[in-house]
């Protein structure tokens, strides 16, 4: 058998067992990053699961507002594969980097009508309520800001996002630098810092991305247009991305 | 409702004394020291309000003292007053030492009007506070009869007061004295010099005399007596349009208990709304205490809504809080607010299907219950330029309009710009570094500026125009900057 059906069929039957594990995470609709391109490729089956939780990770705690724009761009795909349905962002950290501001969502493919804010000061309140929300299924996606999500209660936000058939996004901006990525709860987990860009129309981030069931990914930089509202990964590191893929296939 | 030894009977309620003794509260005016109230042992003793108390001692020895605490008082007065919410939702506080309860419409519930004053005047005294109560078709009579009517002595129990015949009952008001009135003492002794010393012989004098003599309110009390003057009961909080009660021969205090009976009470309000085609947006339970204390746990709702059974989930987590003491002996569920719940239905936030807007709604319902009701937050465009106030609070579930297109905006704002320290800015120029929050920034990058000016008509004192910079610091970071003045920057956004 070459490596590269062999890597296919591992792939299939990792998807039905999954389907098995979990039904609804069978159910959930997909959502593609960049239309097939290197972060779709990452992802096992190429598209991120609806039913899930995606954390991400500030590799610091000043990249809070580098990873509020990537966590907002990823909200935006997700929400914008719902035709209809609100989405709730809760604002646990307004004293740090303020409360998101509406006429500053639209670049990152989010748009501020379908935008319900809940401000919490307490972060047990702030992870309930992302429970609650995404159980509710009456919103589209939930995103939820905290300081660190220890593994039961990314555990507990993951089966909320399964039985409600609803993302969550977890926001999490640790004390310390390097402090929050250390486990992964949920489906997948991006470590997010911000990159210097070529004007202010240009988000660009490094990121490392782990996922279950994929061999993760590290993008020295992936950027995000304001204008087309679409991720980019530089040619020559795309490249690089699909060796680290077809290596870790081969092996 | 007249309670003659309120002032004492408040403290001596607290102190719980084990016999009853002399007691009366002190004013001091100037360097005189005159009693303000006595109790009704002390009364039986011969005190007085304004005896001088070296008078009084000289009376009663024995005689226990407590400064004047008018304000104490009025605010006890005032509990009071809403203690008395158990017999009727109109109750006010009259003077320093009365209340009014209108009972109409609700002497049925007690058995009627003698066996509700048997009742009131019961659990008064079994709370400590010797009362006297009388039943009259206007307040100034009512005032009147439980002041002057023949009752005897003041009674601890429900023996005190008087019920004026049905339709008026102007035979006995007449024979009242003017002190029956509620006039300032100098107003009712001048009346008695001049030999008017009924209502009876007032009401006889020619009206323009005694207006011309007296001033208005005489006349306008006499009015007022006698139903010929409405006056209204204004009482403390707004009344409920619409509420239900249920008491309790055996005080409860069990959890499940109350929830039972918050349960059953939503049930019948819920009944009661679906006749009248409303839903509730504000739902409070009020429970009576067995020593007196009022309880309330209440919620509102983003919309108007009669699920009983939702509510009552909604309305649980408050009842858990609530402390039920000795035992709770009447419980009443009252639709603050009710509004019309038709087939019309508000246009929701971005919703497909009914079951949709019934999640959503009740999911804001309960993160309000629990993080608070300005908690859940929907914000839509304003007309400003100025960043704060060009969006603005709307209503939960409410359509929102699209934010009008206009220049790049940050991710974030501050709710108060924060003050940082520049350095290297020119008058057109961004700065080449700056701190903020004790970090020195090194900008490598800055767009601008965009001159926004504050509505003249707004800021009266004339607040500065600012101008915007977008910049970008060394490790990518991006922020919104403003200058007011120059050298006066101020962080308000981030960017990413």
């Amino acid at each position: 058998m070459s490596g590269a059906s062999r890597h296919g069929l591992l792939a299939e039957l990792r998807e039905r067992i999954d389907r098995v594990g979990r039904p609804e995470a069978g159910l959930g609709r997909v959502h593609a990053l960049d239309g097939g391109g290197p972060l779709d490729r990452a992802l096992p089956g190429g598209a991120l699961p609806r039913a899930a939780l995606h954390e991400v990770v500030a590799a610091a705690p000043t990249q809070a507002g580098a990873a509020a724009g990537f966590a907002a761009s990823l909200l935006g795909r997700i929400a914008a594969g719902e035709e209809a349905g609100a989405v709730l962002w809760i604002a646990a950290l307004e004293g740090e980097v303020g409360l998101p501001y509406p006429p500053g969502l639209a670049v990152f493919g989010l748009d501020p009508t379908r935008l319900l804010l809940l401000r919490v000061g307490a972060a047990e309140d702030a992870l309930w309520a992302a429970e609650e929300a995404a159980r509710s299924r009456a919103l589209a996606a939930v995103l939820v800001e905290t300081r660190r999500l220890d593994p039961l209660a990314g555990r507990r936000l993951q089966l909320a996002a399964e039985a409600g058939a609803c993302a969550i996004l977890a926001l999490v901006v640790p004390r310390r630098a390097g402090e929050g990525a250390g486990h992964r709860a949920g489906f997948s987990l991006f470590e997010v810092s911000g990159l210097p860009g070529a004007d202010f129309r240009v988000s660009a981030w490094r990121v490392a991305f782990s996922c279950r069931g994929g061999p993760g990914a590290l993008w020295p930089r992936i950027e995000w247009c304001h204008a087309t509202h679409r991720f980019g990964v530089a040619a020559e590191l795309r490249d690089r991305s699909d060796r680290a893929r077809t290596a870790a296939a081969g092996a | 409702m007249w309670l003659p030894s309120f002032a004492t009977d408040r403290i001596e309620r607290e102190r719980r004394p084990p016999a009853p003794e002399p007691r009366a509260t002190l004013l001091a005016i100037g360097n005189r020291r005159l009693l303000a109230a006595v109790n009704a042992v002390a009364a039986r003793e011969g005190l007085r309000p304004g005896l001088a108390l070296a008078d009084a001692r000289a009376l009663v020895p024995e005689l226990v003292v407590a400064p004047a605490t008018p304000d104490e008082d009025a605010r006890a007065l005032a509990r009071l007053a809403a203690w008395c919410g158990r017999f009727s939702p109109w109750t006010a506080p009259e003077g320093e030492d009365g209340l009014f309860l209108d009972i109409t419409g609700c002497a049925h519930l007690f058995g009627g009007e003698a066996a509700l004053r048997a009742d009131l005047l019961a659990r008064l005294g079994a709370l400590g506070f010797a009362a006297r109560a009388a039943i009259a078709a206007t307040p100034g009579a009512a005032w009147a009869l439980a002041r002057q009517g023949d009752g005897g002595d003041i009674a601890r129990q429900g023996d005190g007061g008087d019920i004026a015949r049905q339709g008026g009952g102007e035979g006995d008001l007449a024979g009242l004295p003017v002190t029956a009135l509620r006039l300032p003492d100098a107003l009712a002794a001048d009346l008695i010099r001049l030999g008017l010393a009924t209502v009876g012989a007032v009401e006889a004098v020619p009206r323009p005399a005694l207006v011309r003599r007296f001033g208005p309110l005489l006349v306008r009390r006499l009015d007022q007596i006698f139903g010929r003057l409405d006056e209204p009961i204004a009482p403390l909080a707004p009344v409920a349009p619409l509420r239900v009660r249920q008491a309790f021969a055996e005080p409860i205090a069990a959890p499940e208990q109350i929830a039972a009976v918050a349960r059953d009470l939503i049930e019948t309000l819920c009944a009661r709304l679906a006749a009248e085609e409303k839903g509730l947006r504000r739902l409070a339970l009020v429970f009576f205490r067995v020593d007196g204390t009022r309880l309330e746990a209440s919620v509102a709702t983003a919309r108007p809504l009669r699920d009983s059974r939702r509510l009552t989930r909604l309305i649980g987590e408050r009842l858990a809080t609530l402390d039920p003491g000795f035992g709770i002996d009447l419980a009443l569920a009252e639709a603050r607010r009710a509004e019309p719940l038709g087939a019309a239905q508000p246009a929701l936030l971005c919703s497909t299907t009914a079951a949709s807007d019934d999640a959503l709604a009740d999911l804001v319902d309960r993160l309000a219950v629990r993080c608070g009701p300005d908690a859940v937050l929907r914000l839509g465009p304003r007309e400003s330029h100025v960043p704060e106030r060009a969006v603005g609070r709307i209503a939960p579930l409410a359509a929102a309009p699209a934010f009008p297109p206009g220049p790049t905006r940050p991710l974030r704002l501050f709710a108060r710009p924060e003050p940082v320290s520049a350095l290297g800015d020119g008058p057109d120029t961004a700065p080449e570094a700056l701190t903020w929050r004790q970090t020195l920034l090194r900008l490598r990058r800055a767009e601008g500026p965009e001159r926004i000016a504050p509505e003249w008509w707004r800021d009266a004192e004339g607040a500065p125009a600012r101008d915007y910079w977008r910049v970008e610091d060394e490790a990518g970071r991006r922020f919104w900057l403003y200058r007011e003045a120059p050298g006066r920057w101020f962080l308000q956004g981030v960017f990413a």
